[in-house]
């Protein structure tokens, strides 16, 4: 049929270009900064160098208007219409999220700096480095450790806080305000207030309020036993009203004549949760769960404002690893994205066994 | 099987009061319905009863025993929601047995229960399913038969039947009225539709702005109404009221006015001209412009056209008079006499 | 009405402990404010007096005018690019998110679940990884010392077409048919029926725009050279190179300023902001 050799051609198209595109990119990397003409932003674009990147985008246009014919109305001004409107998001998105996760990942087959990318091959060289790097290996084991403590206790306390606070009266939506507040705050000014909190010496309130109680003041900061642990209760404290807020507003949804319905079926409070409101709010505690998961191996604003990745290593994160190799020291760039895209790997397996672990229980 | 007692009931939502020193009885093993129109109270009552949403002051017993304070699971009450209310993350079983295995009944005797509300409603083959895979009609089982299996002393109904189209809502009606027979208890059933109660009810409360307005029997509700609100909320068309010039007000059913083209000999006849004529088949419904106001007729006869002039008469026995209270005059009030010579002498 | 006082009272005293309770712990979720409010306005020499007092004896500016006054920080180039920056991302993202919203919520066009999978994507791709190229990219196109690095890379916020997505799907249908039976061209539909039906989802957005980027330091960090055009979220550390060692009362000074703003919006905004934040409806 016509059709489907358009709608072939079409998609032929747009792979064609995306390759157009890539091979473009590859070149301009390859080729390395320093040649670049010194004209600036429009003069750059109109180089040579870029005239495939240019081509690929012509031709993924094309393709995509080819495509459109395909489809029942044929071409027609407005069938352009929708590709103009997602036009510049699409450019965006293209040059500040696609292209750089491929170029991170080309990179890492490199070893090179910030004045010459790609320097030298090394093919699989990085990853290696990485696995025999102590300081690297001391920051996902710290970052595990972060994440796996925070989601769980964000969850954990955030449901109980919904719980809660969750009848409408004026006691419970003031405190739904206060435990918010906490997350509209940048988190470098909470790492600092915290970190003037903790502080070890006679003036930090926290040691002094908890002498109140007997405790013995603790070296929060200061110890590598305790170090890592201050800086996740400071980025619980900031994200629990947040996720209790979302959670709150999913047990809303719920129908109150269910409740009814199981307080007249002799339901204890326990029954109640575990059987109504746990699977009636799956969807959103899924998608909440994953976010936070991948939201959590990502911190460095609390660890860097903190810490600094200290006492020793006791803090240091991935996300620091890179910030520090990436373009600190010289000739590390290809480490640094190295482990970048260990970081998304991460990520990316994680999702993907939320996904196949728990996807079946989540009731929609 | 119990009876249920209300005694000054007063309810208050933030600072709107809706009831006021309500007091109602029950009877125990009867099919009561609560009628009235939106808004009167009728739900409110229910879930008095159920215990989950509590009377501002005054007691509800049952079976002689103040409730009142009593948690709703402990009360021996059963209730079907208005949507159903089913626990949409579980199949047709798991909802059933729900209360059952929160009491802790041992297995066997729940399947026992399971499988014998189960085939009383129908729905033995179905017990697998989510509730999402059910017919609006099947979901009503389900609801139905989660009530059934707790073995209550009170059933509690929300209009369970208004989310149901016209067929299978008839359907439905016999059935909950055979179930009644059949099992015995104490039905209370709330609904805003004056037809499903006067077919369903051994019992009417009539409620209007948190007040009863009238508690009875079918026949005594429709033949004997004991105010202008009942009178015109039970029967379709509506009782037909005219102002009379003493200041009360006289009324009479659609179907008991006699249309001829003379004029009757005595008695209460009016003369007026045929605004609209509806025939339905079995009956016709005429709106008759007097010189007083509109009224309704019902009746067999087909023979009258509209812009017709005719004399309407309604017999003496037929009519009934309301003061300017409201409230019903009867035979023997003090009152009757004057009414009835007033009528008689509208023409 | 005495047994419903009655009733009354024991309701208030079966909640205490529990209210009690909420109060506690609304009071530690807040101390920390209220102890950088405190030191912001102690002396310094207050600021690190032991025993620690919970209401500064002395009220002093001293914090606040320090910084102002510092040599090493300039305060209001930081204001001003955080001011500007914030501001200039909003409006990129209005140019660029709408349009875009709009297409992925009305139209149906060859290839649009790729280009949406593609706005999924970028939802769940850090930004700790895509700096290194982008900085790249801006030092290729020589805009390393301007503000742009900051406002162009978040032109496409993923998050916002996703919600602005949401909000355009409940404009009923005969709204736009009957605007267009009017002849009204796409661009007056967009902006004078989608834009106004939709303004709280808009609303949303740049509240969230605005938080997100006005509290960010991971990006100004990386993206940025030179002090001229780093935001107030960079200052703290400036404050802390202050050569008579950490001064916790002018960094909370400094902390004051790049709180209240935010705190204002959402007093201004009054609790708008929460429902924002909720405004989720992911299923």
């Amino acid at each position: 049929m016509k059709r489907m050799r358009v709608k072939f051609l079409a998609v032929s198209g747009s792979v064609l270009s995306v390759l157009l595109l890539l091979g473009g990119a590859l070149l301009i990397k390859i080729a390395g900064i320093s040649d670049i003409p010194q004209a600036g932003f429009p003069g750059a674009l109109l180089g040579g160098r870029y005239f495939l990147i240019i081509l690929g985008v012509v031709l993924g246009v094309a393709s995509t208007c080819l495509g459109s014919t395909a489809v029942e109305g044929g071409l027609q001004k407005k069938r352009y219409f929708p590709y103009l409107l997602i036009a510049p998001a699409m450019v965006f998105l293209l040059i500040f999220v696609v292209y750089p996760i491929l170029n991170v990942l080309f990179l890492s087959f490199f070893r090179g700096s910030v004045q010459n990318p790609t320097k030298e091959f090394v093919g699989l060289k990085n990853y290696i480095a990485l696995s025999e790097k102590s300081q690297f290996i001391v920051s996902v084991k710290n970052t595990f450790f972060y994440a796996a403590i925070f989601v769980t206790l964000v969850i954990v306390c955030s449901l109980l806080m919904a719980l809660w606070l969750f009848d409408d009266r004026k006691i419970n939506k003031f405190s739904q305000t206060a435990v918010f507040t906490p997350h509209l705050i940048a988190t470098v000014s909470c790492a600092f207030i915290w970190r003037w909190i903790m502080d070890f010496n006679d003036y930090g309130v926290l040691n002094t309020v908890l002498s109140l109680f007997g405790i013995s003041p603790v070296p929060w900061l200061e110890s590598s036993k305790t170090a890592m642990w201050a800086i996740i209760v400071m980025n619980v404290w900031k994200n629990i009203g947040y996720y209790t807020l979302i959670l709150i507003a999913a047990m809303k949804n719920i129908p109150a004549e269910i409740f009814e319905a199981a307080v007249l079926d002799n339901a204890s409070r326990t029954k109640r949760f575990f059987k109504i409101i746990l699977p009636m709010i799956s969807p959103q505690l899924f998608v909440t769960l994953i976010l936070l998961t991948i939201g959590s191996f990502n911190v460095f604003d609390s660890v860097n404002a903190m810490t600094a990745g200290g006492p020793g290593s006791s803090t240091e994160v991935i996300a620091r690893f890179i910030y520090l190799f990436a373009f600190g020291n010289v000739n590390s760039l290809g480490l640094g994205c190295s482990a970048a895209v260990f970081l998304m790997s991460i990520q990316l397996v994680l999702t993907a066994a939320y996904f196949k672990l728990l996807a079946r229980r989540v009731h929609y | 099987m119990a009876g249920i007692e209300f005694q000054n009931i007063c309810k208050s939502f933030g600072s709107a009061k809706v009831m006021e020193n309500l007091n109602l009885t029950i009877e125990d093993g009867k099919f009561t319905v609560l009628v009235g129109p939106s808004g009167c109270g009728k739900t409110t009552l229910l879930r008095i009863i159920a215990g989950i949403g509590p009377a501002s002051s005054g007691r509800c017993l049952m079976d002689g025993k103040d409730i009142t304070d009593l948690e709703p699971a402990k009360r021996g009450i059963a209730m079907v929601f208005q949507n159903y209310a089913l626990y949409p993350t579980m199949n047709v079983r798991e909802n059933i047995v729900f209360g059952l295995k929160n009491i802790r009944m041992p297995k066997e005797e729940r399947d026992k229960l399971v499988n014998e509300y189960s085939q009383i409603v129908g729905l033995l083959d179905q017990l697998q399913k989510s509730p999402s895979q059910l017919s609006g009609g099947q979901r009503q089982r389900v609801a139905l038969a989660r009530a059934m299996v707790k073995t209550p002393k009170i059933f509690l109904m929300d209009e369970p039947l208004s989310n149901l189209d016209a067929k299978l809502r008839v359907q439905m009606r016999g059935e909950l009225i055979e179930l009644q027979k059949r099992l015995g208890a104490t039905f209370v059933y709330v609904t805003h539709d004056q037809v499903e109660a006067m077919s369903m009810a051994d019992t009417i409360v009539l409620m209007n702005k948190g007040e009863i307005q009238q508690k009875g029997s079918p026949e005594e509700i429709y033949d004997d109404p004991n105010n202008v609100f009942t009178a015109q909320f039970i029967g379709t068309p509506p009782m037909n009221l005219l102002a009379m010039e003493n200041g009360c007000r006289l009324g009479y059913r659609p179907e008991v006015v006699r249309l001829c083209r003379e004029h009757a000999a005595a008695g209460y006849c009016a003369a007026g001209n045929i605004v609209t004529r509806e025939m339905l088949g079995s009956e016709t419904h005429y709106k008759v412009r007097l010189r007083d106001g509109d009224v309704m007729v019902k009746t067999q006869d087909k023979s009258f056209c509209a812009g017709e002039a005719v004399y309407i008469s309604v017999a003496a026995g037929d009519m009934y008079f309301f003061g300017p209270d409201e409230q019903r005059i009867r035979e023997g009030h003090a009152r009757y006499r004057e009414c009835l010579e007033a009528a008689g002498g509208a023409l | 009405m005495q047994e419903e006082a009655r009733r009354c009272l024991r309701r208030f005293i079966r909640r205490l402990p529990g209210d009690l309770l909420k109060l506690a712990i609304v009071l530690c979720f807040v101390f920390p404010f209220y102890w950088m409010i405190c030191t912001a306005f102690k002396s310094y020499a207050e600021a690190i007096r032991v025993p620690v007092t919970f209401w500064p004896e002395q009220f002093s500016t001293d914090g606040i005018t320090s910084i102002l006054g510092a040599r090493n920080v300039d305060v209001l180039q930081y204001l001003t690019n955080s001011v500007l920056i914030t501001f200039g991302t909003i409006l990129l993202q209005m140019i660029i998110l709408i349009p875009a919203a709009y297409a992925f919520a009305r139209f149906r066009f060859f290839g649009k679940n790729v280009y949406f999978a593609l706005v999924l994507l970028a939802l769940m791709i850090p930004m700790q990884v895509t700096y290194i190229t982008v900085y790249l990219t801006m030092a290729d196109w020589n805009l390393l010392g301007t503000l742009w690095p900051q406002i162009l890379p978040h032109g496409a916020n993923a998050f916002g077409i996703f919600l602005l997505r949401q909000g355009f799907k409940q404009v009923p249908d005969e709204i736009i048919e009957s605007a267009q039976m009017d002849s009204a061209s796409q661009l007056q539909i967009i902006l004078q029926i989608m834009v106004p039906m939709c303004k709280s989802s808009i609303l949303t957005i740049m509240l969230f725009s605005f938080v997100g980027t006005w509290n960010n330091y991971f990006w100004p960090l990386v993206m940025t050279n030179s002090e001229a055009v780093r935001p107030l979220t960079m200052m703290l550390v400036r404050v802390l190179d202050s050569e008579l060692g950490t001064r916790w009362n002018e960094i909370m000074a400094a902390n004051l300023l790049i709180v209240i703003p935010v705190l204002l919006v959402y007093v201004f905004t009054s609790g708008k902001i929460i429902k924002a934040f909720t405004y989720n409806g992911i299923k």
